[in-house]
């Protein structure tokens, strides 16, 4: 029999909640998406005024697609992780709240979707 | 807010500090800009989006919103962009750095915060600089 009360078993054990495992996919989304970043920037510089052929080619590559894949699905979890905090720090009616987590989880994820989408096309060519 | 009918009865008391009231720092305009171009990149983000299906699209889409992209405002809009996502990855290696418990002394992290500020400048003027030598 455990003779500690329950408070005693838990102390120091950290949060029993979500807040931990927010903060940390926070951090891994954020050190995942700084190379991958770099990435992105590097080349959209390399394909500016290029022109469509080019353009469709080199996406297409899949060693061009695959990191893009990865930016926009490790970017989608940091884009909503971070909404979602403004969301908590702002909108205190439980309706607008409501409304803004749904649409902040909608708008991370389409935009994911429809890059990969883009993306599928691009390397498969159809 | 206090209530009016309660105005006479109540003393003056101070009301919780709000933005206005505390000294500017540079750690806490920095902690503002990385909320607010977090916020503009979220926003960008369909712009990313876009460009792909359109290159997925074909040689038309492509040609049409390549237009809109280098027009003046479009490209007004994707400096705008480009200076909030150098901004916030900057940001993004200033909190890793404090995360380690680096540079937390008054000027060392008051130092990274005019760097965050500095540095997005110059990178995105480099980016730009690039594009231009680039296309």
């Amino acid at each position: 029999m455990v003779v500690r009360s329950r408070f005693a078993q838990v102390r120091g054990h950290g949060s029993a909640r979500s807040g931990a495992a927010e903060h940390w996919r926070m951090k891994l989304t954020s050190y995942a998406l700084l190379p991958l970043t770099l990435f992105l920037i590097g080349l959209v510089v390399a394909l500016a005024g290029e022109e469509h052929p080019t353009i469709a080619a080199t996406l297409g590559q899949p060693y061009v697609a695959l990191p893009l894949f990865f930016f926009v699905f490790v970017n989608a979890v940091h884009m909503r992780l971070g909404m979602s905090e403004i969301i908590e720090d702002y909108v205190h009616s439980k309706l607008w709240k409501t409304a803004a987590v749904a649409g902040n989880i909608f708008f991370s994820y389409a935009t994911a979707a429809a890059a990969a989408f883009a993306l599928l096309k691009l390397s498969i060519g159809v | 807010m206090a209530d009016a009918r309660f105005a006479r009865r109540l003393p003056e008391r101070p009301l919780s500090p709000h933005l206005q009231i505390y000294r500017f720092t540079w750690t806490m305009a920095m902690s503002i800009a990385h909320r607010v171009s977090g916020a503009a990149a979220y926003f960008a983000a369909p712009l990313l989006v876009l460009w792909l299906l359109a290159a997925a699209q074909g040689p038309e889409a492509y040609a049409t919103l390549s237009g809109i992209y280098g027009s003046w405002f479009g490209i007004i809009v994707l400096i705008g962009v480009s200076w909030a996502v150098i901004h916030h990855s900057i940001g993004g290696v200033r909190h890793m750095v404090w995360d380690a418990t680096i540079g937390m002394d008054r000027r060392s992290r008051t130092l990274w915060a005019q760097g965050t500020l500095a540095g997005s400048v110059l990178l995105t003027a480099l980016v730009w600089l690039a594009v231009l030598i680039w296309s």
